[in-house]
């Protein structure tokens, strides 16, 4: 939290050397999508970047300049991306992107960005691989899930000690896929048998047919590689149909929480699921930013794009502080390059969602938590405890 | 399992039944699709679940608000796209009536937001086993509701004056006014039934789902044409026979092949079906069932 | 040839003035068509009370298009209807049939996946409120008696004769002040064409207010008391069926040698 500690409350525009008040606003890029399977996660991940803009901007900007976001809504459409990123690259001559919070939006994004060498920060994206084709322009504050959420699975197998696992994979999109992957290595690691692997398509069906095959199988537990509102409707019809397997998820599936479980209500009791991020963090100076940012913006909870991209804005913000980078037109180039630099470099920076650090592939390293929602809200524990 | 899966397929068969119905309905009186209707379906159900989870209403009020707003709705789209088209222009509503279903779905994001919505579970706890069979409470409501609808419909269509009326218009719209039949009455009251019964779908796919989104209707749309494409277009009874084969498939192919399989083999065999008899499985007039 | 009969029998004759009160039906100066064409130029035509008037012409002389004009299917260009002194132009047909119009139209037009009774509830459907609709309906099956084994066919599945029968009787069922048929004969084998006119002359002679259009104008006016004739959407001749009937100029036109020969 460097940024907000640095100008807190000073007369910023005082201090001379900084101000360049008459060059207009830092503009940054962001991508959302109101429509598609991750829809809401792309929400929370705006409201999080414009509520961060907001706060410093109340404060007097950064080098006594306002931050813009210049927003874009893409609708899950892949089209969308490919045009309007190299507008808001060459029209809006953003300094930085953030990009989509979903995989697939995350891995086109980058990849534009990349070739126009533009920074691009994702406040989500963990399916393993994104960032790939795109860096060493691209970053995410996520750990992917696999890296994250299997040692903490297999920590949960052995606690449960369970004997038997089923597994509900979302064919139709790559990232659930991938989740299917990661359970797979996870009941082999833990020696779970699994006895039923079926698969839907995400949006329309009744899950009845799914529920009642692994049923048949009457598995210990049953892994969710869906999206959160289809892993609502999931667990819905798995208890309807008397089903009483636990249920775990990755840790996107904690991150889409409150599309869990508002769809899901009391089915979803009791789902465990890996964590990376944690709302109630007790540690300073995350604590008092979480009750800060619930209060103002009237959450029960923060979620995870929200903190994650709350924190990618007052990375690039202190950033732009510490260099003093005009982001001109004539020093764009190099003040971006700046920006990646000052990005592989970061080390433990204390933000709303606890300390920053990215690894080698530019993706974040989180601590291992796990989830378990009890009374409708994740409760997050650490690995152990 | 075989059992329960074609148990599910059913179930599912007849939420697709209460679509097609409401499809055909209007294609027998007036020859042409409304293609709000799974918007109507959608709608319908969206105010359902709010006002379950939101009011606290019980299910039946809450089923019956959604048979209201599908009236309502459809009555709307029969003044916006159909009544005062001319019927010269047979693509015309096509259009006029997609346009309202993507006016519906933006005013229903507009106002209630594009979250998918919960559909509180009825009779939780509910369970029958009969053998290896188990139908729980939702299914059972589903189950019944669109038996009972689907009765009622075909009730009302053979009993009644204002039934004889409707297929009267369906068969020869000039004659029935020759006959005394104020023939755009009876279209309006065709287009009212219809939304009832895409609103009962909806609430009742709604259950079956556990949630409603924002985003079904025009899915909903496609998954009814296939339906009566397939059972004969306008062919009331052969929409029925037609959605719950559909629904059986589509059942068996996700437990027995995979998801991804589920809408290739419901093309496939549509696309067939289509080859062969280009009419449907069930005529228009004169089918192996027979229209109603 | 058809002008030369025009001064023979002048259009506006008096037989409609004869009858005392306001005719059932009186047409003025009534044009109509499909798109541009016109189909009926400027027909004035009236039908008393109790009267059997026939519209004669040949094929596409504009007696159907008359007939749709007066009953509510297509929209009149110009002209007037006039029912029982009410103005009734233009209106609707199921509000005819309310104020006391059955039409009967050509081909007969049985609802073929209704059955046979359901066609005939439906005559009533104007008045179905009545309790006398099941008591019409045992009449009308006692008229057409074939019609009884029939009654929970499909009407689609009857004969050419029987859905004739079935077409009138349902349009009797409606209880109109006037029925106007349209070429009840036509497609019909000749026996039972002479049925259907033996069939209208009973009706006409209950009482009921017939206007029948027919192509074949020896049947016609043989069972009618008056007759318009029609040619290219104008009435030519027009005068009581006995005396248009003598009338050389319809000899020649219509009845050719067979007509000479009767």
């Amino acid at each position: 939290m460097l940024f907000l500690t640095a100008c807190g409350g000073d007369e910023e525009g005082g201090d001379g050397g900084d101000d360049q008040s008459d060059a207009g606003p830092y503009r940054l890029g962001l991508v959302h999508s109101s429509e598609g399977p991750f829809a809401t996660n792309s929400a929370t991940m705006r409201a999080g970047a414009n509520y961060a803009v907001d706060l410093i901007n109340a404060d007097g900007g950064v080098n006594g300049r306002d931050i813009e976001l210049v927003e874009v809504d893409a609708r899950n459409d892949p089209q969308t991306l490919v045009t309007a990123i190299p507008q808001l690259v060459s029209e809006d001559e953003i300094f930085a992107l953030l990009a989509p919070v979903d995989s697939a939006g995350c891995e086109i994004a980058c990849a534009i960005a990349a070739e126009l060498e533009v920074p691009a920060l994702s406040a989500g994206a963990g399916r393993p691989g994104v960032l790939e084709p795109s860096r060493p322009w691209s970053f995410t504050m996520t750990a992917p899930d696999a890296s994250n959420s299997i040692p903490v699975l297999e920590a949960i197998m052995e606690q449960e000690s369970a004997g038997t696992a089923a597994i509900i994979v979302d064919e139709a999109n790559a990232t659930t896929q991938a989740q299917g992957d990661l359970y797979r290595e996870v009941f082999d690691g833990s020696d779970v048998e699994v006895v039923s692997t079926v698969t839907f398509a995400s949006g329309d069906s009744s899950f009845a047919s799914q529920v009642t095959s692994m049923a048949a199988e009457n598995p210990d537990v049953i892994a969710l590689a869906a999206g959160p509102a289809d892993a609502a409707r999931i667990a819905v019809e798995i208890r309807s149909q008397g089903l009483e397997s636990l249920l775990i998820g990755t840790g996107s599936l904690q991150a889409g929480g409150t599309d869990y479980i508002n769809g899901a209500g009391d089915a979803a009791e009791g789902t465990l699921t890996a964590a990376q991020f944690n709302p109630d963090n007790p540690d300073e100076p995350a604590a008092s930013l979480l009750a800060q940012a619930e209060e103002d913006n009237d959450l029960d909870a923060v979620s995870l794009n929200f903190a994650y991209a709350f924190d990618i804005v007052n990375l690039i913000a202190t950033y732009l502080t510490d260099s003093g980078a005009a982001a001109s037109p004539d020093t764009l180039e190099d003040d971006r390059q700046g920006l990646l630099d000052f990005l592989e470099d970061v080390e433990a920076y204390e933000g709303m969602s606890g300390d920053v650090t990215f690894a080698e592939d530019g993706t974040g390293d989180r601590p291992e938590l796990y989830a378990v929602v009890e009374n409708g809200q994740f409760v997050i524990s650490e690995v152990g405890s | 399992m075989l059992i329960q899966q074609l148990v599910n397929g059913l179930l599912l068969g007849t939420t697709f039944a209460l679509i097609a119905l409401s499809f055909n309905l209007v294609v027998g009186a007036l020859d042409r699709l409304n293609f709000a209707l799974g918007e109507t379906a959608m709608v319908s159900a969206i105010c359902g679940a709010l006002f379950m989870s939101q009011l606290d209403i019980t299910f039946v009020l809450a089923f019956l608000a959604a048979l209201a707003i599908g009236a309502v709705v459809a009555g709307i789209t029969f003044l916006l796209s159909f009544r005062f088209v001319s019927a010269e222009y047979h693509t015309a509503p096509i259009l006029s009536s997609l346009g309202v279903g993507l006016v519906i779905t933006s005013l229903v994001t507009r106002v209630v937001g594009s979250d998918q919505r919960r559909v509180p579970s009825v009779l939780e706890g509910v369970r029958i086993e009969i053998g290896p069979l188990r139908i729980v409470g939702d299914q059972l409501i589903i189950l019944s509701v669109a038996a009972l609808m689907t009765v009622l419909l075909y009730g009302f269509l053979n009993r009644t004056p204002w039934g004889t009326a409707i297929r009267g218009v369906s068969d020869d719209p000039d004659m029935a006014g020759l006959l005394g039949v104020p023939v755009q009455r009876v279209i309006l009251l065709t287009f009212v039934i219809s939304g009832t019964l895409a609103g009962a779908s909806g609430l009742l796919t709604g259950l079956s789902f556990h949630t409603v989104s924002p985003f079904t209707g025009f899915e909903t749309t496609l998954t009814a044409l296939m339906v009566i494409v397939l059972g004969g277009l306008g062919n009331i009874t052969g929409g029925v026979v037609a959605a719950l084969m559909i629904g059986v498939i589509e059942t068996l192919t996700v437990a027995y092949l995979s998801a991804t399989y589920r809408d290739l083999i419901v093309f496939l065999l549509v696309g067939i079906t289509l080859v062969a008899r280009p009419q449907g499985l069930f005529t228009r007039n004169t089918g192996v069932v027979g229209r109603v | 040839m058809l002008k030369s009969g025009r001064h023979t029998l002048a259009p506006e004759q008096p037989a409609a003035a004869l009858v005392s009160g306001t005719p059932t039906l009186q047409v003025r100066d009534l044009r109509a068509g499909y798109g541009r064409i016109t189909g009926i130029d400027g027909i004035s035509l009236t039908v008393s009370a109790g009267e059997l008037v026939a519209l004669l012409g040949a094929n596409g002389a504009g007696k159907s298009t008359f007939l749709r004009a007066v009953s509510g299917m297509i929209k009149p260009w110009s002209g007037s209807v006039h029912l029982r002194g009410d103005d009734v132009t233009g209106q609707r047909s199921d509000r005819l049939v309310r104020a006391g119009m059955a039409h009967v139209p050509e081909g007969r037009r049985v609802l073929p996946t209704l059955t046979v009774e359901e066609n005939l509830r439906l005559g009533a459907f104007a008045r179905r409120g009545d309790g006398d609709v099941d008591a019409d309906l045992d009449g009308v099956i006692a008229r057409f008696e074939p019609l009884r084994e029939r009654r929970n066919q499909k009407a689609g599945t009857l004969s050419g004769g029987e859905q004739q029968m079935l077409a009138i009787g349902r349009a009797l069922m409606a209880r109109p002040t006037i029925l106007l048929l349209d070429e009840p004969s036509l497609g019909l084998s000749p026996r039972l064409v002479g049925e259907v006119f033996a069939l209208i002359r009973d009706l006409a002679s209950e009482g009921l207010t017939i206007l029948l259009v027919e192509q074949n104008v020896k049947q016609g006016l043989g069972c009618a008391d008056r007759g318009y004739l029609l040619s290219t959407g104008s009435v030519v001749m027009t005068g009581s069926a006995k005396e248009l009937l003598a009338d050389p100029a319809v000899v020649g036109s219509y009845l050719g040698a067979r007509g000479r020969d009767a």
